[in-house]
């Protein structure tokens, strides 16, 4: 017989993952959660739009409008200020560029209503440039959603995942999954690269693999239909054009083109959607960048003379289906949370809340943990509020914060060490620029990757060279 | 936001301990000026040719060949011998241009500075794969010849193996150079215009004893990969930058270094509101070297991307001449300026100011780049309609410095802009 059996495993550390690992982590249980990766909040989770959406847009009375519309309410009026995530409510306007849109507007008004989404009203063009002076002529109005936010799309899984792990989560990474198996009736053993556990009750929430997943146990929930989006990252300068979130009205012909601010100063263009066929890490492409910057440059013809720090293109779990799959299998004591597609950093609390009741439904009994323990991050990375090195109290106390590592984000060592001592620590240069900034500005890296190698290197007492070569 | 109240007040400020920072620092001092700061982000004063560890270096400006590393040592040896105040570790966060202030960061906290005069020397640097929209892969192995030198010579910790160089400058081949040192391999250096890029005599000493084959008129269709890099596809361009369909072959590597198309580091001064030139990227100076506000100087390769650090250092000694002078009369740095335009197919031309009546710079600092190679042709000066100067060129390569010999021309007054263009 296995020696631990945890009564709940999750499988997949992206952002929905983490936050149903966060749920269950309240109650008296045993958790764990296994990751193919090295970190928590990669694949899906770390190439998306880094939009807290209201889910004004989703389709009524659909599990995702609900759970959306839930979620993100729960993360920008509680949580994110509880474990200081940066989320600005910058708002979003949807504009209309031809009479076609125009008609579709009371729509989009219609809709956010029956979604619960409030704040919602119509712009007239005068209003809009005054909003947005820098989109190109010929704008016939828009919807204007107050609550729209912008987030650091990096941090929710990494905090969700930290304070479970205070509370006692286990969390295995490198760990891919190559099988599972039911003993007896009475658990699972989900075999994986780094060994086998073994778990009462299994959650599938391995995004762009969850019906490979599923297959181990010959469920067939849906299939994954990997669509592909690809974005540029423009210089900081860029930021005094834009100052919302803007999205096109959609149209059975094209879904259009978004321009927004990023938490961090930048400004985002994306993203495409491509169906593809390989799931593994994508990249960019020729025609995608070429499609995109020939959309934005007919929203923003400024935008497109701007400097461009950075590109990169996200996966996004499709299926078959348009909404949500989460299913529970109360027999084999066994949930998926699947067909994720763009909105789970969104969703992810209230997609946790739904599974975990969905599981006390299957027999689960949840009592709630005496004391569970706060997480706050140390060190926010957004542009909106003091950053560590312009809070002269704090480098006082720690001369490190002014010591500057990588100077285009202006990321000094300590904020660097902070990352590397968290509670899920960061082992590998993505990891840190996940959670500093650090090479992720305009030089990529020309001056402080080699710095932040080392910097690893001393730290971890690892081989340079396995970092590195 | 609170920021401490140590100011501290100086006659010049430089921004940028590299090779134009300290020449100029040193000048300044040697012509009597007696406050002069060296702000340098870096713990270690020197800039980029601290870690381009081969010969190469200071041949112009001190007559002598060093290595990177000795030619740095040299010149922060010299600010040091000099008495110039320095600050490593400290990284210039918020300018005031008019006010000629700034606040800086470093493990003391913030410090505002002021000065007469402003020196920015802020250097330059590759452009990066993202900036390129080079398609395919991203992850480990796809680095700027800069990063892998750090690794190499700072770190002694190879970067790969298999190396493949994207771009044929100076700094590519440079790149080819650091890894021959090594056990590493350079399997190919890819380029997308007709032929090489940087000069054939470093080539001698690169391309031909490591037989490293030169794929010219060529671009990388894909980086591939996985958990790091295993090869890029390459594919045949047309002169308009097209892929030609059927072209493609992959070439097996570990490592992309992405060389080259330097790009000025503009971050400060751009965001100081100081006016830069469209075609180099740089802030706009005038032969004295001031910018387009008074007091506001800029020297180095943040002028225009790269050229050489012995050139870089030989400007910054130009521009603490100038500022010297400002110091003493800064009335005559006022006054109306001639605009200088370059027509295509010429890139950029520098200065792109004339103050008439003052000083015309060493032959170094008034030149001109091409964007493509062009044969037999006149480079033509003037106002609209007017020929200040002609001169014949049998062939002008891109990337490599013309000269303008502005003592040549035969200047006219009442004018306002005059076109730099080519002519057959």
């Amino acid at each position: 017989m296995p020696k631990q059996i945890f009564d709940t495993l999750v499988i997949g550390g992206g952002v929905v993952g983490c936050a149903i690992i966060r749920e269950l982590s309240k109650y008296n249980l045993s958790v764990a959660l296994v990751e193919k990766e090295s970190d928590v909040g990669e694949g899906t989770s770390k190439g998306n739009s880094a939009i807290m959406h209201t889910g004004f847009d989703a389709k009524p009375g659909s599990l995702e409008a609900r759970l959306v519309g839930s979620g993100s309410v729960e993360f920008r009026t509680q949580v994110a200020p509880a474990m200081n995530l940066p989320c600005e409510k910058i708002g979003a306007l949807v504009i209309a560029y031809d009479d076609d849109q125009k008609n579709e507007l009371d729509q989009v008004i219609a809709r956010a209503a029956s979604n619960g989404v409030d704040e919602v009203k119509r712009v007239t063009p005068d209003e809009i440039y005054a909003l947005e002076p820098h989109l190109a002529p010929g704008v016939k109005g828009a919807v204007s959603v107050a609550n729209e936010s912008i987030v650091d799309p990096f941090a929710p899984p990494i905090a969700y995942a930290s304070q479970a792990c205070l509370n006692g989560a286990r969390l295995m990474l490198n760990s891919t999954v190559t099988g599972l198996r039911e003993l007896d009736g009475e658990c699972h053993e989900v075999i994986t690269t780094s060994g086998s556990y073994y778990a009462r009750y299994l959650i599938n929430a391995a995004g762009l693999w969850g019906d490979s997943v599923d297959g181990f146990l010959a469920i067939e929930n849906f299939h994954i239909k990997p669509r592909r989006g690809e974005f540029i990252i423009f210089d900081t300068a860029a930021s005094r054009l834009v100052s919302h979130i803007m999205l096109q009205v959609p149209t059975p012909k094209t879904k259009g083109i978004l321009i927004s601010p990023t938490i961090f100063g930048n400004v985002i263009l994306g993203p495409t959607a491509d169906d593809i066929e390989d799931r593994g890490s994508p990249g960019i492409t020729r025609d995608g960048m070429d499609k995109i910057r020939k959309l934005g440059a007919k929203v923003m013809p400024e935008l497109l003379q701007e400097d461009i720090t950075s590109t990169y293109a996200g996966t996004r779990p499709a299926t078959e289906f348009s909404d949500y799959q989460i299913t529970f299998n109360g027999d084999r004591r066994y949930v998926t949370a699947g067909g994720i597609r763009s909105t789970g950093l969104s969703s992810a609390l209230a997609i946790a809340r739904y599974v975990v009741e969905g599981l006390a439904d299957m027999g689960l009994s949840l009592k709630e943990a005496d004391n569970f323990k706060d997480y706050r991050r140390l060190n926010s990375l957004s542009e909106y509020a003091p950053r560590p090195y312009q809070q002269v109290e704090r480098i006082k106390a720690n001369p490190k914060y002014g010591q500057m590592v990588c100077f285009c984000e202006m990321v000094s060592e300590q904020e660097i060490l902070d990352a590397m001592q968290e509670p899920i620590g960061a082992a590998s240069l993505k990891s840190i620029r996940k959670r500093t900034r650090a090479m992720m500005g305009r030089c990529q890296g020309f001056n402080c990757a080699p710095k932040v190698n080392g910097m690893l290197f001393d730290h971890n007492g690892v081989d340079i060279k396995s970092l590195v070569a | 936001m609170p920021v401490s109240s140590d100011n501290r007040h100086f006659d010049v400020i430089i921004i940028g301990g590299g090779p134009s920072g300290l020449a100029a620092s040193v000048r300044l001092k040697q012509l009597g000026v007696s406050r002069v700061l060296v702000v340098e982000r870096q713990p270690q004063l020197g800039g980029i040719p601290v870690h381009t560890a081969h010969f190469g270096f200071a041949i112009r400006h001190l007559k002598r060949l060093l290595t990177g590393p000795q030619y740095a040592r040299k010149l922060a040896k010299a600010a040091y011998d000099a008495g110039v105040t320095i600050a490593t570790s400290t990284t210039v966060f918020n300018l005031d241009p008019l006010a000629k202030e700034m606040t800086c960061v470093s493990a003391r906290g913030h410090t505002t500075y002021r000065a007469e005069a402003i020196l920015m020397a802020t250097g330059c640097r590759e452009t990066t794969r993202s900036a390129l929209l080079l398609p395919g892969f991203r992850g480990r192995g796809i680095m700027s010849t800069s990063e892998a030198q750090q690794y190499i010579h700072l770190m002694h910790t190879l970067p790969g193996k298999r190396i493949v160089v994207f771009g044929s400058e100076d700094v590519g081949l440079s790149a080819v150079h650091t890894f021959g040192l090594t056990r590493a391999k350079v399997v190919g250096m890819v380029e997308e215009g007709p032929r090489m890029i940087g000069r054939k005599v470093f080539a001698l000493g690169t391309l031909v004893p490591h037989r490293v084959p030169l794929y010219t008129r060529h671009t990388i269709k894909q980086i591939l990969g996985s958990r790091r890099v295993e090869g890029v596809e390459i594919a045949a361009v047309d002169g308009q930058g097209n892929l030609l369909p059927g072209t493609e072959r992959t070439i097996a590597c570990d490592t992309l270094i992405v060389s080259g198309k330097f790009l000025p580091e503009n971050a400060l001064a751009r965001s100081a509101d100081i006016p830069l030139d469209s075609y180099t990227h740089g802030p706009v100076v005038d032969q004295q070297l001031q910018s387009d506000i008074p007091g506001i100087f800029a020297s180095g390769n943040l002028l225009r991307g790269v050229e050489t650090a012995d050139v870089a250092a030989l400007e910054g000694e130009w521009a603490a001449a100038s500022i010297s002078r400002y110091l003493k009369d800064a009335a005559t740095f006022m006054g109306p300026r001639l605009k200088l335009t370059p027509e295509a197919p010429v890139k950029w031309v520098l200065p792109q100011r004339l103050l008439p009546g003052m000083p015309l710079p060493p032959p170094y600092l008034s030149t001109l780049r091409v964007s493509e190679q062009v044969s037999r042709s006149r480079i033509i000066v003037g106002p609209e309609g007017k020929i200040w100067r002609s001169r014949k060129y049998l062939k002008l390569m891109p990337e490599r410095r013309i000269r303008l010999n502005l003592h040549k021309w035969n200047m006219g007054a009442n004018e306002d802009t005059i076109e730099i263009s080519l002519a057959r």
